[in-house]
């Protein structure tokens, strides 16, 4: 009677251990997404095909830059968040394809094609391995989403099995402006 | 009467199939592993450049069904930033026309330390000067393979770089062809 029913709890604790198993299973999505590297402005960080500082974040209401002999003047809806960091490639040649602002409410915000005619716009820009550039990354951002975010940086737009930089912004790496001459972050 | 003096037949224990299936496991395991790794794996090794095949810089050297011989690697200017634009010509003459015409190849600059830099996706300024006063093409690897050269031909392969100046003088140049890898030729400035 005794050994009947150990087979029975050894089959229950089985068939539980099993049911756990399936239940916290990642799904395809999660097991061959992004490789999160996580990394604070002010510092050099290291993704597996380049490296990224992000010196300073300033939001603006309105951004400002001359381009083709001519000036543009872009203003918006919530604020710009204009990022200058500088990135190499390395080991190999490399382009920055992705580039996300993520709110601390989890609200991801792409990098604006209204700005990408803006000189030093790094986003698509070869980085070669030996030649640090300096550059920007330009956000259109809503007014809630500027404090205790977060810039998702990689190599490719949607990175899959591949480093994607988490970095993180603290405050005392954001400056204000009313509007941002984007030639004098240059 | 019966024959007492004959011996009684032994009896066989039926085989312990638990036993034999778990000793079997050793053996199956890794086979299955090898069976279903085998396709991506060597999709994988088809995709990288992982066995070097080191030859001197003047030298032709034969890979992936051509004979590829680097013809001049010229800095053409330097910019203030420091980095300097190279100019690599190569020549291939074809000796297996199918197995050359396989894009896409690959051509890059590599410094001893591992740092590795990839033609410039459009051609910079200081090149093209260069390229239409020598009257040259300057086709890159794929668009030279394009027309299918037959079997003898040879072909004309220009590429340029970005790369820091001060890595221009010891960078060596690496080539493959998806017929070559993941083997893939390098050719040394040293020995």
């Amino acid at each position: 009677m005794i050994r009947i029913l150990t087979r029975v709890v050894a089959l229950a604790i089985a068939a539980l251990l099993l049911f756990a198993l399936q239940q916290t299973t990642p799904g395809y999505s999660e097991i061959t997404g992004p490789i999160t590297q996580q990394g604070v402005a002010g510092t050099r960080i290291n993704a597996r095909s380049f490296t990224l500082r992000v010196e300073k974040v300033v939001l603006a209401e309105r951004l400002r830059w001359q381009a083709f002999g001519r000036s543009y003047d872009r203003d918006t809806g919530g604020l710009w968040a204009v990022a200058l960091v500088e990135a190499e490639g390395t080991p190999s040649t490399a382009t920055l394809g992705g580039a996300v602002w993520q709110a601390a409410s989890g609200l991801r915000f792409e990098a604006s094609q209204r700005a990408e005619q803006a000189g030093g716009f790094l986003r698509g820009k070869r980085l070669e391995p030996g030649l640090p550039q300096r550059g920007l990354l330009i956000f259109e951002i809503g007014r809630d989403a500027a404090r205790g975010a977060a810039l998702l940086v990689s190599e490719s737009r949607w990175p899959r099995l591949d480093t994607q930089l988490r970095i993180a912004l603290p405050d005392d790496r954001i400056e204000q402006a009313e509007t941002l001459d984007l030639d004098t972050l240059k | 009467m019966t024959d007492a003096t004959a011996a009684p037949p032994i009896a066989k224990s039926p085989p312990n199939w638990r036993r034999r299936c778990l000793w079997a496991l050793p053996v199956i395991l890794p086979l299955a592993l090898f069976v279903q790794a085998r396709e991506p794996v060597s999709t994988w090794a088809g995709a990288n450049e992982l066995f070097v095949e080191r030859t001197p810089f003047d030298r032709p050297a034969t890979l992936a069904g051509a004979e590829w011989r680097v013809v001049s690697l010229q800095r053409v200017a330097e910019r203030p930033d420091g980095s300097a634009v190279a100019l690599l010509r190569i020549e291939a003459k074809v000796l297996d026309a199918q197995a050359v015409a396989q894009p896409p190849c690959r051509i890059a600059l590599l410094a001893p330390d591992g740092r590795r830099w990839q033609p410039a996706f459009l051609t910079p300024n200081e090149a093209r000067r260069v390229l239409s006063r020598d009257k040259d093409e300057g086709k890159s690897c794929g668009p030279a393979f394009l027309g299918k050269p037959p079997v003898g031909a040879t072909v004309a392969i220009t590429e340029s770089f970005i790369l820091p100046a001060a890595a221009f003088a010891t960078a060596d140049v690496t080539l493959s062809l998806p017929a070559s890898r993941p083997r893939y030729l390098r050719f040394a400035r040293t020995n």
